[in-house]
């Protein structure tokens, strides 16, 4: 870190201090810019001897060598998509109906997030929880039928998580749930129609990741209606999982889109994935959280 | 430790068998069971080997038996079991025994399947057999452990209920593995539960609850303890030792005298279904829902080996002494060898050893 200079720090007057603080960035920038543009004669001068381009190393691109990332094309992994339990949203076969409920004495939080989540996620039934115990709700939902369970939690009027529980048979997954932005507070928002959206499930790379891909791809029906010109994207970066809700539009050409942000924002992050229904204490994780698991930073699950 | 041409075989929840030579890392064989109707994939739940000969026996979920002879073929035994198995008892060279959740018992003697006569109560989770003294441990679901004698086919222990908890409340019973700590006798043994305890029944005293109650859940997340999903002892321990495998991926080395954590097995993220020590070496494999076949090394807890087996791993079972030889020469020309993963050493980072309770 550069030291301030002298004159700087002599400088008592703040006004003034910020001028030549702005004056001495302005300089900077300036020799920056000029750098970059004579490099970049020099390359256009050089044609194709030019050395290649320097990327900066970023987490994601010094990822560590990780055997369960899929490959193109992994017939295993194709296989055992095939059987899984999402399989049959995915194949279009069936329609996706869920129960959304809330922690115990929940409050205004959860029923503001609860009031954009419902509005996006087609089929979806809000029931207040009482005080059933998720395991009685879990066979309750089988019965009536539903293919998941989503339960929000909160704690000290914070949103916190949010149990994601396949029927009838599983999985449950557990997530951490932050940063959300209601859909009021979305600058130049647009106002989302009951059009089913597209789902776009982006850098699921490992089998578990995959997995939990599917699990939440298979919330929306699997049919969606362009007509509405809206997606809902699930992004997966360094194994947090960001919500997005877009609607988009291509220029008169087809080769722009603009977008236009509707929905609520929330981030994710899974915590544990079990087989079963909701059981954390007597359930087989598939995977869980674990300190001595975190090697390194440029190590990721999903 | 050198583990070239030691021969693991697993089960996936695919029905696929492979033999992975643990020390390169690579499946040098692999097969695949079917259910009987269709096409579709069966999980392995079981497997077994019996007797020195190369057979291994696979019990799919399906309820059917299947052996795999010789790595070559795959011959499904007429018969099923209704519900499952629960688990393979090693009889002899010969035979094996076989459990249902109904408690059906039935025998697999060479291919044959023999359903014996003794029914063993209901809601079995786990079994285990002594090949000595022919006797039968099972426990399950509000079934407590039982022990019974093959020859005279009768009950000779039937554990009971520990006692209420702190607030009066009845602990329910959920026996989820079970293990003779001694493969010499059937004098002491170890049952874990679906809520991570570990108990321990001792035959001669005429106590018929159990001599000792321990946690396995030492990492307690918001005091959520996690399901017992293995115990294994393995044959030139230090006596009154095993490990024991939890739901939430712990493999921990338990001395049951101390009543000790003595270490732990690094490396799952999943529940652990697995586990089986080598029956001469101090090698223990392990496998799960985490999709990876580990090896450790029993004394040190080091992990040898780490393979990626793509599907999650049911069952482990470790080769005879000679299958790798056996494996090159026998290998047909059109097996289609599946890519085999590359082995990473990997050392246990250095830790503060786990404090003892």
């Amino acid at each position: 870190m550069k030291s301030v200079p002298r004159e700087l720090s002599g400088i008592r007057d703040k006004v003034a201090r910020r001028r030549v603080v702005l004056e001495e960035k302005a300089v900077k920038k300036k020799d920056r810019r000029e750098a970059r543009k004579s490099r970049e004669k020099e390359r256009e001068r050089l044609g194709s001897e030019a050395p290649p381009k320097q990327e900066p190393r970023t987490l994601e691109n010094t990822r560590e060598h990780d055997e369960t990332i899929v490959q193109r094309g992994d017939e295993a992994v194709t296989e055992a998509e095939q059987v899984d339990e999402f399989a049959g949203v995915f194949g279009g076969e069936v329609t996706p109906k869920i129960l959304v409920t809330t922690g115990y004495r929940a409050t205004r939080v959860t029923y503001e997030f609860l009031k954009d989540f419902v509005a996006v996620i087609p089929n979806i039934v809000y029931y207040k929880r009482g005080q059933y115990e998720l395991k009685k709700i879990v066979k309750y939902a089988t019965s009536k039928d539903f293919t998941d369970i989503i339960v929000v939690r909160e704690d000290h009027k914070l949103l916190t998580g949010l149990v994601h529980c396949h029927l009838p048979d599983g999985p449950t997954a557990e997530y951490r749930l932050t940063s959300y932005l209601p859909s009021g507070r979305i600058r130049n928002r647009g106002k989302s129609t009951s059009h089913t959206p597209e789902v776009i499930l982006n850098n699921f790379t490992t089998r578990l990741g995959r997995r939990v891909g599917r699990m939440i791809g298979a919330l929306f029906p699997h049919n969606p209606e362009f007509r509405g010109r809206q997606a809902v994207t699930i992004h997966n970066q360094r194994d947090f999982l960001f919500f997005r809700f877009h609607r988009y539009v291509f220029s008169e050409a087809g080769e722009r889109v603009r977008l236009q942000e509707l929905g609520p924002r929330f981030t994710l992050k899974l915590k544990s994935l079990h087989g079963g229904t909701f059981d954390p204490a007597g359930g087989e994780f598939e995977w869980i959280q674990k300190k001595d698991m975190v090697t390194s930073r440029r190590r990721f699950v999903l | 430790m050198n583990l070239d041409g030691r021969i693991v075989v697993t089960g996936d929840d695919l029905g696929l068998l492979k033999a992975i030579d643990v020390g390169s890392g690579k499946v040098v064989f692999q097969t695949s069971i079917s259910s009987a109707d269709d096409r579709r994939r069966v999980a392995v739940t079981h497997l077994s080997r019996t007797g020195a000969r190369d057979n291994i026996v696979v019990c799919t979920s399906d309820g059917a038996i299947h052996q795999l002879l010789n790595f070559r073929d795959v011959a499904t035994v007429p018969g099923r079991l209704e519900g499952g198995t629960v688990g393979i008892g090693e009889l002899d060279e010969h035979r094996a025994l076989l459990c249902s959740p109904a408690g059906e018992l039935h025998f697999l003697q060479d291919k044959i399947l023999i359903p014996s006569s003794m029914t063993v109560g209901n809601n079995i989770q786990c079994m285990q057999t002594s090949q000595k003294e022919r006797i039968l441990a099972v426990a399950g679901k509000e079934q407590e452990l039982e022990l019974w004698d093959l020859q005279h086919e009768k009950s000779t222990f039937r554990a009971k209920n520990v006692a209420s908890d702190e607030l009066g409340l009845r602990v329910p019973v959920d026996n989820r593995c079970i293990a003779f700590t001694s493969k010499e006798d059937t004098k002491i043994v170890a049952v874990g539960t679906g809520l991570g305890r570990l108990r321990l029944y001792d035959t001669r005293c005429g106590q018929r609850r159990p001599v000792q109650d321990l946690d396995t859940s030492l990492n307690r997340r918001n005091g959520i303890p996690s399901a017992c999903t293995a115990i294994d002892v393995w044959n030139r321990s230090e006596p009154g030792s095993v490990v024991v495998a939890t739901g939430d991926g712990d493999l921990r080395a338990f001395d049951l005298r101390s009543k000790q954590v003595q270490g732990v097995f690094r490396g799952h993220s999943g529940s652990i279904k697995t586990i089986r020590s080598h029956q001469s070496e101090p090698l223990l494999a392990s496998g799960g829902f985490s999709r990876f076949l580990l090896i450790h090394d029993v004394k040190s807890r080091a992990q040898l080996a780490k393979v990626y087996v793509i599907n999650r791993v049911m069952g482990v079972v470790w080769a005879p002494e000679n299958s790798g030889k056996q494996l090159a020469s026998k290998l047909p020309a059109d097996v289609n060898l599946s890519r085999g993963s590359s082995l990473t050493h990997s050392q246990p980072k250095k830790r503060r050893s786990e404090s003892s309770r």
